[in-house]
C-alpha cells in the first residue's frame, strides 16, 4: 500500500508493488516508485530489467498479468484500456517512437489530438507543436516514415503533446540515435518539461537522462535497487560504476542506496 | 458502343458499391471478408422480404436492409473477428483464422437465406420499385435503376474516399491498420474504430445488395459468390487498402468484362476477372495504386 | 501465402443442374434377404441436403405421395410398400457410401440421386448387386449403357426441343439467337447440335448463340448484344437465376421481341422476373393444369398434401417413379416381391406400353426401353402460373 495521500496534489503518478508477469516470466517484480507533480523522473537501468514493461503496464498496453497499484492523480488505472488511460491524460511515448509511417507528419500530429474535440484547441496545440519542433512544421506533408530516427522522435514527442497531457511516460527516447541527437531530445524532454507536463522516463543512457531528471530510480531485474534526486543517484558510486561507467565519480560520490 | 458504354459505367458502380467495403474490412483490419458476397445477398433478401407483400416503400427498405447487412457483418465483428485478434497476436494466423470463420459465416448466412426463400431466386416485386427507360436517342436508354446506381457508387466512392483521408476517424482507420496498439496508446479506441468500420462495410455490402435486388430479375445466394471473385480482381489490381484503387479498378474491370461480352466470346467473361489478378501479381503485384511500402511495427 | 492465392476459397460455385429431379423406384426382393412379409422395402437414395437439395426435396415429396396412395389403393394388395430415405448430401462420395448400404439392405428397388456424376457412380453398384436402379438424371448418355437393371425417368430437353421449334415457326419468327449456359455441356451441346440446325430446317434464321457462364447475374451488356440485330426472339438455354436475370435485362435495355427457354424455368424460376416474363414459352415434364386423368388425380393429391405450393415437375418425377416401380410389381402378381421379380415386371411393364402418371401416358423407349419418356408439354409463362400451349407426344424425338 501507497503511504501517500490518494489525491496528494503533489503527485502526478503514484506506483505500488507493480508486478508484470509473462506467463512464468517475471519482468517487474514489486515495483513502487512515484512521480511528483511537476518533475522529469528517470528510470534507469540495463536492457531487460524491465523498463519497457513497466511502462507498457502503466499505459495499458500490454498483454501479460499484472498486479499491484497505479493511481494516476489519485484515480487507479491498472487494468483500464490504453485508450480509456491517454483520456485521463497519460500518454505514452513508445520505445522507437513508433511513428504511424505512412500517415503525414501533419496526420500523426492531428492522430495525437484524437481526443480534442475542440478544433481550436487542435489548433493552438499544432501551434505550440510547431513552435517546440519546426521541423514538424516543415515536413508536415511529408509520410513519417521518411523522416530521420531524430524527426521521428520529435514528432513522437510533438504527437505526445497534442493530447495535452499532464504526464508523458517516455520510453527509450534516445535509443538508436546519433549522440547529437541524443542531446537534442533531452533538450525537447526539458521543453515539453518547461510546458508543464511531469515526465517518467526510462532510459537506458543514464548520463543524458540524469542530465534532465529532477528524481531517479534504478532498476535492475525488476526490482527498484535505488532512488532519490538525480543528483543523489548520479553520484552513488554503484550507480556511477553499473549504469553510467564513471569510474572517477565512483569514488567521490556518496552512497545513495 | 455507346450503349456498351452505359453499361459498363453501370456494371462498374455495382462493382465500386460491392469492393469498397470488402476493401476497407480487408485494407484496414486485415479481415478478408469471404462472408461479404452472403452479406450482400442478405441484404437482398432483406429487400425482398420487406417488399413482397408491398408494405414498405423504397427509401426505408433501402436503410433498413442496409443497416440489417451492417448489423450482420458487426455481429460477425464482435462474436468472432476481434476475439480472433485478441487471441491470435500473429497476423498471420488471426487472418487466416478470420478467413476460416468468415466462410463458415458465408454458409450460414446463405443457409438462412436459401432456407427462406426455399432456395429459389428471389427478387422484390415491380411495386417495390418502378422501373423506367429513358430513351437517349435511338436503341440506346438507361433505366432510372441504373442512373440511381451510378450516383450511388459516385457519392459512396467520394464520400468514403474523402472520409478516410481527411476525417478524424478516417485518420485513426488508417493509422490503426497500420499499428494498432500505438494507435491506441493514442487514445483511440481501436475496438470502437474497428467495430464502425465493420458496420460500415457491411451497410456499403447492404446497399449494393439492395440495388442490386432490385436491378437484376432475381438474386440467389450463389449471387454472392460471383461478385466476391470479381472483388478480389478489383482489390489486387487496384492495390489492397487503396480506395481509390478500388473504385478505378472496379471500372477497368468493367470496361473489360464489357467489352468481351459484348465483341468477344461472352462464355471468357469470368476469365477477364482471373487473368488480370495474373496479369498485376506478374506484372505489378502491390496493384496500380499501392502505396509507398513502410515497414509495419 | 498470398493473400489472393486464398481468393478461389471463395468459389463455392453453384453447381446447377440442368432441368429435372428424377425419381426412382425400387423394390427388393430378398434372393437371399428376405423381406418381412406383406412389406416392400425400397430405398430412395435422395439429394435431401446439399447443392440441390432444393431438386430432392420435391422429388422425395412426390415420391412419398405416391406412396401413401398406392398404400392406400390397394392396387398391390395388402403388401405395403416401405420407402426408406438415405441422404446423398448432392455429393458423389455420400452417394456411394449410401448405394452401397442401400444394395447390401432388403430393398428390392432402389431410386437413384440427381446429379450426373452421382447417378453415374451410384449405378454400377446396382448392378453388380442385380437390383433395379430408377435413376434420376437428365441426359448423360453414359447412365442408361450401365446394365440391364439401370432405368431412368428422366426429363429430357432434347426431347422437347421439337415442340419448341415447332412453335417458334409458328408464331411465324423469322429469326432468333440464342445464349446458353457455356460452362453446362448439355446445354451448349444441346444448343448447338440441336436446337440450331433444327430452328434453321423449320425456316427459323439463328443469327447467333452466345454463351455465357453460369455465375453471370449482370446481363446488361449481354442484353445490348442480343438485341444488336433486331432478332423476333431470343432462346435462353441457362440454368437457375439466369433466366428471370436474362428476360429483366433484356425487357429493361429495350427488347419488344418474344423470350423462349427450357424447362429449367420450371418450378417458379421465373417468379422473380414478375410480369416481364410474361409470354416466355419452354416444355416441361409436368404442368399443373395437364389434362390428363391420372394427371388430375396427382394434382389433387398434390394439393390435398400441400395445399399451399404449387406442383412442378420434380415433384411429378418423383410420383412417377414410383408408379413406374408399383406397376412392375403389381404385373409380377401377388406372390412375394423380389429384386429378380420387380427387373422381370419394368421388363413387362415396358412391353405393355408403359403406365399412367403424373405426366400423363409414359412409354418406355430407348433400344432396350429402359427410357421411361413422360408425353411433355409446351406451355407459356403468364402473370406466376404456366399455361398449357401445346401437349406433346411421349417419345417424341424418337420419332424423328
Amino acid at each position: 500500500m501507497s503511504g501517500t495521500d490518494e489525491n496528494d496534489p503533489d503527485t502526478a503518478l503514484q506506483v505500488d508493488d507493480l508486478t508484470v508477469r509473462y506467463g512464468q516470466v517475471t519482468a517487474v517484480a514489486g515495483l513502487s516508485l512515484r512521480v511528483p507533480s511537476g518533475s522529469v523522473v528517470a528510470v534507469l537501468g540495463a536492457n531487460g530489467a524491465g523498463k519497457t514493461s513497466t511502462m507498457r503496464a502503466l499505459a495499458g498496453s500490454i498483454r501479460a498479468s499484472i498486479d499491484g497499484r497505479a493511481r494516476l492523480f489519485g484515480g487507479s488505472i491498472l487494468g483500464l484500456s490504453a485508450h480509456r488511460i491517454a483520456a485521463r491524460g497519460m500518454v505514452l511515448v513508445p520505445e522507437g517512437r513508433q511513428v504511424i509511417a505512412p500517415l503525414t507528419v501533419e496526420e500523426n500530429l492531428l492522430l495525437g489530438g484524437y481526443r480534442q474535440r475542440s478544433r481550436a484547441r487542435l489548433r493552438e496545440l499544432m501551434a505550440e507543436c510547431h513552435e517546440l519542433f519546426p521541423i514538424l512544421h516543415e515536413r508536415a506533408d511529408s509520410p513519417a516514415g521518411l523522416l530521420s530516427g531524430g524527426e521521428q522522435q520529435m514528432l513522437a514527442f510533438g504527437r505526445a503533446l497534442m493530447s495535452d497531457p499532464r504526464l508523458i511516460l517516455m520510453d527509450e527516447p534516445s535509443m538508436g540515435l546519433a549522440p547529437v541527437m541524443v542531446d537534442r531530445v533531452m533538450e525537447a524532454v526539458e521543453a515539453l518539461h518547461r510546458r508543464g507536463a511531469s515526465i517518467l522516463m526510462v532510459e537506458q543512457n543514464a548520463a543524458s537522462a540524469l542530465q534532465v531528471a529532477t528524481h531517479a530510480y534504478v532498476l535492475d531485474q525488476g526490482r527498484i535497487v535505488c532512488s532519490g534526486t538525480a543528483t543523489e543517484v548520479g553520484s552513488d558510486p554503484v550507480v556511477a560504476q553499473t549504469f553510467l561507467g564513471l569510474r572517477e565519480q565512483a569514488q567521490a560520490g556518496q552512497a545513495a542506496c | 458502343m455507346l450503349q456498351q458504354l452505359i453499361n459498363a459505367i453501370v456494371f462498374g458502380s455495382v462493382l465500386t458499391l460491392f469492393s469498397l467495403g470488402l476493401s476497407l474490412a480487408w485494407g484496414t483490419l486485415d479481415v478478408l471478408n469471404l462472408a461479404h458476397g452472403a452479406v450482400f445477398v442478405f441484404a437482398g433478401f432483406i429487400t425482398y422480404e420487406l417488399t413482397k407483400d408491398s408494405t414498405m416503400s423504397f427509401v426505408p427498405t433501402l436503410i433498413v436492409a442496409s443497416l440489417a447487412a451492417g448489423a450482420v457483418t458487426l455481429a460477425l465483428e464482435l462474436v468472432a473477428f476481434r476475439r480472433i485478434r485478441l487471441h491470435f497476436p500473429a497476423r498471420r494466423q488471426a487472418e487466416l483464422s478470420m478467413l476460416v470463420v468468415s466462410v463458415g459465416a458465408a454458409t450460414v448466412i446463405g443457409e438462412v437465406v436459401s432456407h427462406q426463400t426455399s432456395e429459389a431466386a428471389f427478387s422484390p416485386p415491380a411495386s417495390a420499385f418502378s422501373i423506367h427507360r429513358y430513351s437517349l436517342g435511338g436503341s440506346v436508354g438507361i433505366t432510372n435503376i441504373q442512373i440511381l446506381i451510378v450516383v450511388a457508387a459516385i457519392i459512396v466512392a467520394v464520400a468514403l474516399d474523402q472520409g478516410i483521408r481527411r476525417t478524424r476517424y478516417g485518420r485513426a482507420i488508417r493509422a490503426l491498420a497500420y499499428d494498432p496498439t500505438t494507435t491506441q496508446l493514442l487514445g483511440v479506441n481501436v475496438g470502437a474504430v474497428a467495430a464502425a468500420t465493420m458496420f460500415l462495410a457491411g451497410a456499403l455490402a447492404g446497399l449494393a445488395g439492395v440495388m442490386l435486388a432490385i436491378y437484376l430479375g432475381g438474386e440467389e445466394v450463389a449471387t454472392g459468390q460471383d461478385y466476391l471473385l470479381t472483388a478480389f480482381a478489383i482489390l489486387i489490381v487496384g492495390g489492397v487498402g487503396s480506395i481509390r484503387g478500388a473504385i478505378v479498378s472496379a471500372y477497368l474491370i468493367a470496361l473489360a468484362e464489357t467489352a468481351v461480352v459484348a465483341y468477344g466470346p461472352s462464355q471468357w467473361r469470368d476469365g477477364v476477372a482471373f487473368l488480370l489478378i495474373l496479369v498485376m501479381l506478374l506484372v505489378r503485384p502491390q496493384g496500380l495504386f499501392a502505396r509507398r511500402r513502410f515497414q509495419r511495427a | 501465402m498470398a493473400r489472393w492465392a486464398l481468393a478461389p476459397l471463395a468459389l463455392i460455385a453453384g453447381l446447377a443442374i440442368a432441368a429435372c429431379g428424377s425419381s426412382s423406384g425400387s423394390s427388393e426382393s430378398g434372393g437371399s434377404k428376405e423381406a418381412s412379409s406383406g412389406t416392400i422395402p425400397v430405398t430412395f437414395v435422395a439429394d435431401q441436403t446439399g447443392l440441390v437439395s432444393y431438386v430432392g426435396e420435391k422429388v422425395i415429396a412426390g415420391m412419398k405421395l405416391a406412396v401413401e396412395e398406392i398404400n392406400s389403393s390397394g392396387e398391390l394388395g395388402k403388401r405395403k410398400i416401405v420407402l426408406s430415405i438415405a441422404n446423398s448430401n448432392s455429393d458423389t462420395a455420400t452417394a456411394t457410401t449410401q448405394m452401397a448400404a442401400a444394395v447390401k439392405s432388403n430393398a428390392v428397388a432402389v431410386f437413384g440421386p440427381a446429379l450426373s456424376a452421382e447417378a453415374l457412380a451410384t449405378a454400377p453398384l446396382a448392378q453388380r448387386a442385380k437390383v433395379v436402379d430408377i435413376g434420376t438424371l437428365s441426359e448423360d448418355t453414359g447412365f442408361l449403357p450401365i446394365g440391364n437393371y439401370i432405368y431412368r425417368l428422366t426429363c429430357s430437353q432434347l426431347r422437347y426441343d421439337p415442340l419448341i421449334v415447332e412453335h417458334v415457326a409458328k408464331l411465324g419468327l423469322k429469326s432468333t439467337k440464342i445464349v446458353y449456359a457455356s460452362d453446362n455441356p448439355t446445354l451448349s451441346e444441346e444448343t448447338t447440335e440441336h436446337m440450331v440446325p433444327e430452328l434453321e430446317k423449320a425456316g427459323v434464321k439463328v443469327q447467333g448463340t452466345v454463351g455465357v457462364p453460369s455465375t453471370t447475374t449482370e446481363f446488361s451488356s449481354l442484353a445490348t448484344k442480343l438485341e444488336s440485330g433486331n432478332p423476333e426472339s431470343i432462346g435462353l438455354m441457362v440454368v437457375g437465376a439466369a433466366n428471370p436475370d436474362l428476360i429483366t435485362a433484356l425487357r429493361h435495355s429495350g427488347y419488344k421481341g418474344v423470350i423462349w427457354g427450357e424447362q429449367s424455368a420450371t418450378a417458379g424460376a421465373l417468379v422473380p422476373a414478375g410480369e416481364l416474363a410474361n409470354g416466355f414459352f419452354y416444355a416441361v415434364d409436368y404442368t399443373e393444369s395437364l389434362p390428363y386423368e391420372s394427371s388430375k388425380k396427382f394434382t389433387e393429391l398434390f394439393k390435398q398434401k400441400h395445399p399451399k405450393e404449387i406442383p412442378y415437375g420434380y415433384d411429378a418425377n418423383g410420383y412417377d417413379a414410383m408408379k413406374a416401380f408399383a406397376k412392375a410389381v403389381s404385373l409380377e402378381g401377388s406372390g412375394p416381391v423380389t429384386r429378380e421379380s420387380v427387373l422381370k415386371g419394368m421388363q413387362k411393364e415396358a412391353a405393355s406400353g408403359g403406365f399412367e402418371g403424373a405426366s400423363g401416358k409414359t412409354i418406355f423407349v430407348g433400344p432396350e426401353h429402359r427410357d421411361i419418356a413422360v408425353p411433355g408439354v409446351l406451355v407459356e409463362w403468364k402473370d406466376g402460373a404456366e399455361h398449357i400451349v401445346k401437349l406433346g407426344t411421349p417419345g417424341l424425338e424418337q420419332q424423328q
